[in-house]
C-alpha cells in the first residue's frame, strides 16, 4: 500500500460501510466493538486527530459498558495503548504490534478488494435474468 | 424444570460479570455485558452501568 494515507482511507471506507449496513438492516444483528474501536484509532492515528473509546462507542452504538471491557482487552492484548483501565475518556494510540497488524489486514482487504472483477450483473436488468 | 425467574436474571448476570472482571477475562464481561444489557431492556431497567470504567 502507498503508505498510511491510503490504509486509512481504506480502513475509513470499511467503518463507513459498516455504518452503512446497519442504517440499512439493524445494529442488533451487528457487533464486533473490538474492530470498529482498532479501526477508529488507526484512522486517527493516521490524520493525528485524538480519538477515546467513549466517541467510538457512540459512533458505533456500543453500549459504555461492553466498550469499556473491549478497551481492556485490547490493552491486555498490547494492541491498544491507553491507561490499561478501560477509561473511556483515555486518549488512545495503537502500539507498534496493533498497528503492524491493523496495517496488514488492510493490506490482505486491498488486495481481495483488487482482485474482484466488476460484473455487468450487478447494475444492468439484463445480467440480473443471467442471475435467476 | 422449574420455571425460571427474570428478575433474578441481571443480578445472576452482574455476579458473573464480577467474576469475569475479577479474573481479568475481558472478552467475557463484555459479552456478558452485552446480554445484561438486553435483559435490562427486557425488563424496563436502565441500562447496566456495571463498570469496568465507565
Amino acid at each position: 500500500m502507498k503508505g498510511n494515507e491510503e490504509a486509512a482511507q481504506l480502513a475509513s471506507a470499511i467503518l463507513a460501510f459498516r455504518r452503512y449496513r446497519t442504517r440499512a438492516l439493524s445494529s442488533t444483528i451487528f457487533g464486533e466493538p473490538a474492530w470498529e474501536l482498532l479501526l477508529e484509532v488507526f484512522v486517527a492515528d493516521a490524520v493525528g486527530a485524538p480519538m477515546t473509546a467513549r466517541i467510538v462507542a457512540d459512533r458505533s452504538e456500543t453500549p459504555p459498558n461492553v466498550m469499556s471491557r473491549w478497551l481492556r482487552h485490547l490493552s491486555a492484548e498490547g494492541l491498544v495503548i491507553g491507561d490499561g483501565d478501560g477509561n473511556l475518556d483515555d486518549e488512545l494510540t495503537l502500539s507498534g504490534s496493533g498497528m503492524a497488524a491493523i496495517e496488514d489486514v488492510l493490506l490482505q482487504a486491498r488486495s481481495l478488494k483488487d482482485g474482484i472483477v466488476p460484473t455487468p450483473s450487478l447494475n444492468s436488468e439484463s445480467g440480473r435474468s443471467d442471475i435467476r | 424444570m422449574n420455571q425460571a425467574d427474570p428478575s433474578m436474571f441481571a443480578s445472576q448476570l452482574e455476579s458473573m460479570i464480577a467474576f469475569a472482571d475479577a479474573h481479568e477475562e475481558f472478552v467475557l464481561g463484555a459479552w456478558l455485558s452485552q446480554a445484561l444489557n438486553r435483559i435490562n431492556a427486557i425488563n424496563g431497567t436502565s441500562q447496566g452501568c456495571t463498570s469496568a470504567t465507565e
